[in-house]
């Protein structure tokens, strides 16, 4: 869990017992027979967990409200001595379930699922990074796109949690970079030619990056509606995932199979 | 000083290893073990090795069975033309309760779920499609769960199956029976309007 993000740390140890949130699913676990653990991102509180009783059974109040990726409207509330919050009830205001038609989009929509969570510590509210989210989800769902998309949530979550590097600097000599720069895995920034260790990195134009980071400056609907994406858009994406994995110390389950391109 | 003694301290770890288990019915099933007699324990473990050594997958429908082909498989009474797909070998269950299915099984052990890892390559589809070479099957039934990770493999599945041929359907999905419009969300209403039947 990292803590470079500018945010407040939250005490829900509230007066009133239940509050009000806005939140995304992340993701749900199976708790007993009937119950789901949920881990959301809510806009006020930050990421949480909560426990939904009833959840699981076929005429559950929550219905669809708590499949993975809605943006919802939650009611919680905490008790004394317990980890999990409960959650009170919830009704859905936008719902992602139409982007399992497509298993690649699907596949990009839990990627930034699984990053949030493992990025984002929980309980410290970043409403920033809570818009972020949305605008990424809604922007795959309209437009079936994914490249974009992610480029745009890894540049801006780096970005964000502190993480983003110098694109014109080797990271190891600190150099200027030429036209191309190198990748190594577990670096935390390009390398120049000299100091990239070949059997490991692969190469990005530094062109790329720069015409990337400049798009990313704006806001992704207008980059996604300013026409086809330029040259180089895996590469960068790969780049920007793989720093999120370098921050996060840990792989990410679905960034494999986005590589599989299935 | 541990709470328990050793063997009971064992005893409520493995429990606890059990879905659904958590740190107190460990302690309530080890403490009604302990108070059981030696016969009770006996069979209970008897039942648990004897299921973990007698129960195979079905080589054609990767059912749970002690025989291969399972007997779904092998009944000449049930119809060759078609399949019901679900995720796990209790959902068989499930569609027999029924009564009302008379045709057989493909039992995937899993949906897609990117979040745990699982893609295409790790549910068993390899049989699946080699039951559909024949030309007898007319038609499968896609019954994964009503869920994000559910409809993800029924739409999988369709897009691989009906350039085959074969007509691909979906369980319907909505208002479950029994309930109340006024508490449905948008997404199982939207459902239900899209599998309405004509009446």
């Amino acid at each position: 869990m990292l803590n470079s993000f500018a945010c407040r740390r939250v005490d829900i140890s509230f007066e009133m017992p239940l509050r009000e949130t806005e939140a995304l699913v992340l993701r749900t676990h199976r708790l007993g027979e009937a119950d789901k653990i949920v881990s959301l991102l809510t806009r006020q509180y930050g990421r949480l967990r909560a426990v939904a009783s009833g959840a699981q059974r076929p005429k559950s109040r929550y219905g669809g409200t708590l499949e993975p990726l809605s943006y919802i409207r939650l009611w919680i509330f905490e008790r004394e001595n317990r980890d999990l919050l409960r959650i009170n009830s919830a009704e859905l205001a936008e719902s992602f379930f139409s982007m399992q038609n497509d298993y690649r989009i699907q596949i990009a929509a839990q990627y930034v699922a699984e990053a949030a969570e493992r990025f984002l510590p929980e309980r410290e509210a970043n409403e920033r990074v809570f818009r972020l989210l949305l605008a990424v989800l809604r922007a795959i769902k309209r437009s079936g796109e994914v490249n974009r998309p992610l480029i745009y949530f890894n540049y801006w979550l780096l970005r964000l949690g502190g993480f983003l590097p110098d694109f014109g600097v080797c990271a190891s000599c600190g150099a200027a970079l030429g036209a191309q720069g190198y990748y190594s895995s577990g670096a935390h920034g390009l390398s120049c030619s000299a100091c990239q260790l070949p059997q490991e990195s692969f190469g990005l134009a530094v062109s790329d990056l720069n015409s990337v980071t400049a798009s990313c400056q704006g806001t992704l609907d207008r980059w996604i509606l300013s026409g086809k994406p330029p040259s180089g858009m895996n590469e960068v994406r790969r780049f920007l995932e793989a720093l999120i994995e370098t921050q996060l110390e840990r792989k990410l389950v679905t960034r494999d199979l986005l590589e599989g391109g299935h | 000083m541990k709470d328990f003694a050793e063997p009971l301290a064992r005893l409520i770890d493995e429990l606890k290893r059990l879905p659904g288990i958590g740190q107190k019915s460990a302690q309530r099933i080890a403490f009604h073990l302990e108070r059981s007699s030696r016969e009770d324990a006996e069979r209970l473990s008897a039942a648990i090795l004897d299921a973990k050594d007698k129960i195979k997958f079905c080589s054609q429908c990767n059912n749970f069975t002690e025989v291969d082909p399972c007997r779904y498989c092998t009944d000449p009474g049930r119809s060759q033309e078609v399949i019901c797909v679900v995720e796990t070998p209790y959902n068989v269950v499930n569609v027999e309760k029924t009564r009302e299915f008379n045709g057989r099984y493909h039992v995937l052990h899993g949906a897609l779920s990117p979040l745990q890892g699982i893609g295409p390559e790790q549910l068993r589809l390899k049989n699946l499609f080699e039951r559909l070479k024949g030309g007898q099957v007319k038609e499968i039934i896609v019954a994964t769960n009503p869920n994000v990770e559910g409809e993800a493999t029924a739409i999988y599945l369709s897009k691989l199956i009906k350039p085959l041929g074969i007509r691909v359907t979906r369980i319907a999905m909505g208002i479950p029976v029994g309930s109340e419009l006024e508490f449905a969300d948008e997404v199982t209403m939207l459902k239900a309007l899209e599998g309405r039947r004509e009446i």
